[in-house]
């Protein structure tokens, strides 16, 4: 088992940065509102804690968790928040993907977050009490750092200059709500040794990962250990007195930088070297199955294909299930088969990958685990068909995982969390289809595994009582008395139980050494009473699997990866081998979660819509050619985003008398809080024009009326758009008596697939389309009507990780009575040709293009401070394409080759350069062309 | 336009200030001259009061302040804030008489002598920080003098010297010229406020260290370790010193000797200083709880939570506690028992210690503002 955190961030690694949702974009994934929440609001002495459905229990706990964090840091930070907090509870993360208090979508790497615009934490359950009550603390030491450094800054009257570095905010939350754990631990333990943590001279090169949380925390270990813990406070008191954090850093703990770091860097080695007296790395006692990508929940079974290790990894940027050939005579690394493609299409969106969501039953069936709309699905595939023969869904349960199989293979356990957040046990029967609940309480049940007759379920719980309480540990269910008994109790977590193949010898993983390493359950007269540990490696065993009696397969985590490694159970050192006993004299009572006191009369109501401003801006120039211009934008929003307002104002009067001819406004609501979201809205837009679509003419034009757009997302990746736009416009040439009227009704009707995976500077793999069918009519004076046909698709055929072959295929079309032009041209399109040179009703763009790597980081290191500059890329490319009015005149075309930069993943420059293909596609033009612009790849 | 408002509100104001110039300052023979108004800091005013306070004036600084207090003489009121203004005001009215401004932060409450004002300007973008000696009357600087890190402390004065204590433990003794006559390092980091009596300055680390320095012959004379942090400060009442402790310990010390002759359990970090009654002793720390110990023998009286936090020292009378609280709340308590008699709302969280000058009750809170509440004492 991997701790939730870490899934986080090392999936944010491996997918790169998945493009976000596109609501009203040309493409983009969705993100779907596949239910109605009935929100309520909780109020506490400081916060609003909104919530919805069954999730109330959960709730009360989590706001004594936040009352209690709240407490706790007005203390550690001098400081309190006289603001009341909005604090939002998902009951999972698939329905936390549905929040609108962001826009966008949210990928299954983030665990929560602190947005500014309204102060709200948004924070979904996930796993156990202990998780939650970490995150809620996580994100409370974010509002309380934002307001001590605000405040701050107002105190001293200083304008707003930012925070402290990411590293320092987020090291601190993750100081300030948890303790140093085993997740922690192994990071650091494999980046120490390893060599790629960073000093703090080059902190900036480990930036948004969760080596930057872990090593943020542990660098203010170090810093109160050497310097005192009241120093954390210090460096926020003190951020006012330098614009830059390190000076402050020097300032408040009285050495340079070189010296900090160096005293850093030794406290780190003097931690972590001496480990390998007693420790060793994953490579020394086992054997390396894998050396690419990440591999999770290995599951090994002898059947139609040989001997095989099913497992989910990510090896392109989408996780899929494959299958490994297992020969315990290779020397070398066998090539892994994919069996199952995932995150293309809506019933394999996501894999829960650290969780060990596959395992395979000894009769073939293998059983896996992916978020399919909004909650998730267990899919049972027959190995021996190669098909997937049943998908189950369960209404009530919103996310399923660790499915196992009895040994008969008739039935199926697995854990699940419902729809108040209680995270349990449930028995499915094949045959019958029957589901039975096995256990029913707040308590964190996972992990389960049946014992060979199939009458009790060994599984892991947070429900551990007396001096080790809440810790995790191995209990048994009797699911026919529904008597729950210890297998283990140890002041340590003990997770992912695992009979060994003729079950008689139990195994698990424990992090009692600091991190999870394999251990067995010794047992006297069937009684359990200590355990002893199996393997010493230096980092984290997360699960594994038995291939025979005495050989598993691990799921090691080495060099900032997950890989596979066979190990002999029987190998171990036993002179290193630490034995655990159990005492469960020492258990007591359960434990129960104190839960916030509250009127509920008054104190919990439901939610009703308060709008507030998200952002207001206003500007106003002085144009030497177009005279005085003024605008302004609004946008206001009910507190969880669903409703939004959004109001624009834009005048270019060059005389006070012409104020009113040249008002531009438009009001638009939108409105997202179910699956299908509308937007509807009037305008007025007046004033002088020039259209670039037109043939250079400037001109007059008021045009006003109103507008509705209609969004289903079908799934995640594709959805249908319809919008209607009915506006009355008027329009004088300049300089000529002509004028044109109009009632110009549009309708549109689109279809939308994009499951693209996106590297640094554009996409890499998946395809893209939009389909778009419109007709715009003058429904008055018949000056315009003509009909219009969108079709774009591209495809995007991997090369290599980091290489793709990318194809375009793009028509454009606008044919009738005064049809508009589009335009083409540019980096965009046809490169080579000037930007907005090719104007015409119809245009066709067809592009083949190679990207590649050129370079993955530029480190330019400054004395001290160094800057990263990453993702360099190349690209290959040839256009064609033609623009034509009524008949079709020529083709045009470029080739050539170009660089692309992602600048601190805020915006992506090209420079391209190449030849033209003119004269109807019949002569490369002299010389080259040189095309520098910014925007992504198509 | 906001941003640029906020950009140029700093260049207007500065434009707008006016120097501090009292031309007819009387001789010093009373006033509230620097924090805490003698050196044991005890905020203890031996009269009774009715709970009825009533808001006089109120007045704007420019930026906000620290664990400090305002000054007065006479009809003036003297504040600093932490924007690196001085300002004068009219005690009975409110009014600006002047300001000054330097670029940096001011933390330490100005101490007077007669005319003369001693501040410390913390210094933006530099590690330094300026200590100021001032002619009011003359409206012009004496002397200026430049020493490294923070000073975030209160100024100690006795009849002929001041003395600093900066944030990095050095003791500095200015005399009434201006001039730093000598200094000593101590070696301890100080971000707690001292205390002084009969030539001794007691003062506390973050490291738990209790210490007294002997500025007559320049040593310091005795350590003890607490085993907490301390950021509150030393009140002195008699022969024992009070201090509190980074974990919620209150600490009762003989002078002499640095013993603890007690310690009491508050639970939580008090930035505040005790107050010493003529029996109690009273503490409020972070988390919004306010003890009452017996002074002699440490024994907890009551213990009250009033939630918030309160920053700053509580201004202790026969009948009424005063307490000020981030939670923008002004509290009365009765101090026989901590019964709340009252809670003021003010316009921000409450910063400034409250001082008690002729019938008044000067506070401070955010963003920058000074109130005046006038109160009727009791016969």
């Amino acid at each position: 088992m991997l701790p939730k955190l870490l899934k986080y961030f090392l999936l944010i690694g491996l997918l790169f940065a998945e493009q976000t949702g596109a609501q009203y974009l040309f493409f983009g994934r969705n993100k779907v509102q596949y239910e109605k929440f009935d929100w309520k609001v909780l109020k506490t002495e400081h916060f609003d804690i909104f919530y919805y459905d069954d999730f109330g229990e959960i709730a009360e706990i989590g706001a004594n968790y936040a009352e209690e964090a709240y407490n706790e840091l007005k203390v550690k930070f001098n400081e309190v928040v006289n603001r009341r907090i909005p604090l939002i509870f998902y009951n999972t993360h698939s329905h936390f993907q549905q929040t609108n208090t962001i826009p966008g979508y949210i990928p299954e790497g983030v665990g929560g977050f602190f947005e500014f615009f309204k102060g709200r934490v948004v924070i979904p359950f996930i796993s156990s009490l202990g998780q939650f009550r970490h995150v809620i603390r996580h994100e409370l030491v974010h509002v309380f750092t934002v307001e001590k450094i605000l405040r701050s800054m107002e105190d001293h009257r200083l304008p707003e200059r930012g925070y402290p570095p990411l590293w320092f905010v987020e090291g601190l939350a993750e100081f300030w709500s948890t303790e140093w754990d085993s997740q922690a631990e192994m990071l650091m333990r494999d980046a120490v040794p390893n060599g790629y943590y960073a000093r703090l001279k080059d902190i900036d090169a480990i930036f948004g990962t969760f080596l930057m949380y872990k090593e943020g925390q542990k660098f203010l270990e170090f810093m109160t250990k050497e310097y005192g813990e009241g120093k954390i406070l210090e460096l926020l008191t003190n951020f006012w007195r330098f614009r830059k954090f390190n000076e402050v850093m020097e300032f408040v703990l009285g050495e340079t930088i070189e010296v900090i770091d160096n005293k850093w860097d030794y406290y780190l080695k003097q931690e972590y070297f001496p480990l390998y007296k007693e420790k060793y790395p994953h490579f020394i006692n086992s054997k390396k199955l894998t050396d690419f990508g990440f591999n999770f929940a290995p599951s090994y079974h002898n059947g139609p294909d040989g001997k095989s290790i099913y497992f989910i990894g990510n090896h392109n940027g989408y996780s899929s299930v494959y299958r490994l050939p297992y020969d315990e005579n290779s020397t070398g690394f066998l090539d892994p088969e994919m069996i199952i493609q995932g995150e293309k299409e809506e019933i394999f969106e996501a894999f829960h990958m650290l969780t060990a969501s596959l395992a395979v039953s000894r009769q073939g069936l293998m059983a896996f685990v992916t978020k399919a709309g909004a909650g998730d699905q267990i899919h049972l595939y027959s190995l021996k068909e190669k098909e997937i023969i049943k998908s189950l869904k369960f209404d009530d349960l919103l996310t399923l995982n660790s499915p196992k199989f009895s040994e008969n293979g008739n039935m199926m356990v697995f854990f699940g969390t419902d729809r108040k957040g209680y995270v349990d046990l449930y028995l499915y029967e094949l045959s019958s289809e029957r589901l039975t609940r096995l256990t029913n309480d707040y308590y964190s049940d996972r992990d389960p595994i049946f014992n060979k007759e199939g009458d009790r379920i060994i599984f892991s719980s947070d429900r551990t009582t007396g001096r080790h309480g809440k810790k995790h540990n191995l209990f048994e269910l009797d699911y026919k008395t529904g008597e729950i008994t210890h297998i283990t109790y140890a002041g340590a977590n003990v997770m992912t139980p695992h009979f060994n193949s003729d079950y008689t010898r139990l195994f698990c993983t424990s992090d009692y050494d600091g991190v999870p390493n394999v251990w067995e359950v010794n047992f006297e007269s069937g009684v359990p009473v200590s355990m002893s540990q199996t393997s010493s490696f230096l980092t984290s065993v997360f699960d594994f699997d038995f291939i025979d009696e005495k050989t598993i397969i691990t799921t090691a985590f080495e060099k900032y990866s997950c890989q596979f490694y066979t190990f002999d159970v029987n190998r171990h050192d036993k002179s290193l081998a630490a034995v655990v006993p159990f005492d469960f004299a020492l258990t007591g009572p359960k434990w129960v979660e104190k839960k916030i006191v509250i009127n509920p009369e008054k104190d919990k109501i439901r939610y009703e819509k308060e709008y507030s401003l998200d952002y207001a801006i206003s500007q106003f120039t002085v144009d030497p050619v177009y005279g005085n211009r003024g605008g302004a934008m609004f946008l206001l929003s009910d507190l969880l985003g669903d409703d939004q307002y959004f109001l624009t104002y834009y005048n270019n009067a060059e005389l006070q008398s012409s104020l009113l001819d040249n008002v531009n406004i438009s009001i638009s609501r939108i409105n997202v809080s179910g699956r299908t979201s509308f937007q509807y809205g009037i305008f007025n837009y007046s004033g002088k024009r020039y259209d670039l679509r037109e043939s250079d003419q400037f001109y007059y034009e008021r045009s006003f009326g109103g507008f509705l757009d209609i969004l289903y997302p079908v799934s995640k990746f594709q959805r249908i758009e319809a919008g209607v736009t009915l506006a009355n416009t008027n329009r004088e040439l300049i300089g000529d008596i002509v004028t044109r009227k109009g009632y110009l009704l549009s309708n549109t009707l689109s279809f939308v697939h994009d499951n693209s995976l996106w590297g640094p500077t554009g996409p890499i793999d998946g395809s893209r389309l939009r389909v778009l069918l419109g007709y715009t009519a003058d429904i008055k004076y018949s000056n315009t009507n003509y009909y219009t046909i969108i079709a774009d698709y591209r495809y995007y055929y991997r090369l290599g990780l980091m290489s793709t072959l990318a194809f375009r295929s793009s028509l454009y079309l606008n044919d009738g009575k005064t049809a508009r032009r589009y335009i083409g041209g540019g980096s965009w399109d046809l490169r080579g040709w000037d930007r907005f040179s090719l104007r015409g009703e119809k245009l066709w763009v067809s592009s083949i293009e190679l990207r590649f790597p050129l370079v993955d980081q530029i480190y330019i290191k400054l004395p001290f401070l160094g800057i990263n500059f990453p993702y360099l890329r190349g690209a290959i490319f040839f256009d064609a394409g033609g623009v034509w009015d009524k008949a079709y005149t020529q083709t045009l075309g470029s080739i050539g080759f170009g660089f692309r930069f992602n600048l601190f993943n805020a915006i992506v420059f090209r420079y391209d350069m190449g030849k033209k293909i003119e004269d109807n596609f019949t002569k490369f033009q002299k010389g080259m062309f040189y095309q520098f612009f910014f925007g992504v790849d198509f | 336009m906001r941003k640029a408002f906020k950009i140029l509100l700093p260049f207007i104001l500065a434009g707008c200030t006016q120097t501090v110039f009292i031309r007819n300052l009387p001789q010093e023979n009373g006033g509230h001259l620097y924090f805490g108004k003698e050196g044991g800091r005890n905020l203890f005013v031996p009269v009774s009061i009715t709970d009825s306070l009533k808001l006089k004036w109120e007045t704007a600084t420019y930026g906000s302040y620290n664990n400090s207090s305002v000054i007065g003489y006479d009809k003036y009121i003297i504040t600093h804030d932490l924007s690196g203004y001085i300002h004068c005001f009219d005690k009975n009215e409110g009014k600006e008489i002047g300001a000054l401004n330097y670029s940096g932060a001011i933390f330490s409450t100005p101490a007077l002598y007669k005319s003369r004002m001693l501040y410390i300007v913390n210094n933006g973008e530099e590690k330094t920080s300026t200590i100021y000696y001032y002619d009011l009357k003359d409206g012009k600087v004496l002397s200026k003098t430049d020493l490294t890190g923070s000073f975030t402390n209160q100024v100690l004065k006795n009849e002929n010297a001041f003395f600093i204590i900066g944030d990095r433990g050095g003791i500095y003794k200015f005399n009434f010229a201006g001039v730093l006559e000598w200094e000593y390092q101590t070696g301890m980091q100080v971000l707690s406020i001292p205390a002084m009596k009969e030539g001794i300055i007691y003062f506390a680390s973050t490291k738990g260290e209790l210490a007294s320095f002997d500025y007559h012959r320049k040593e310091l004379l005795r350590k003890k370790e607490l085993g907490e942090a301390v950021y509150s400060g030393i009140v002195i009442d008699g022969n024992y010193g009070y201090t509190a402790g980074v974990r919620g310990g209150l600490y009762c010390f003989d002078l002499k000797t640095l013993e603890i002759k007690w310690k009491g359990e508050t639970g939580s970090k008090a930035e505040s200083l005790p107050v010493c009654g003529p029996e109690n002793v009273i503490i409020s720390n972070l988390s919004g709880k306010v003890t009452c110990f017996n002074k002699t023998t440490g024994r907890k009286i009551w213990e009250k939570n009033f939630g918030g936090a309160p920053l700053s020292t509580p201004l202790l009378f026969n009948n009424l506690l005063v307490m000020p609280n981030l939670d923008r709340y002004l509290y009365l308590l009765d101090p026989i028992d901590g019964t709340l008699k009252k809670r003021i709302k003010t316009g921000g969280r409450m910063k400034l210690s409250p001082v008690y000058m002729d019938g008044l009750i000067i506070v401070g809170y955010d963003k920058g503002n000074i109130g005046a509440y006038e109160v009727t004492e009791e016969k």
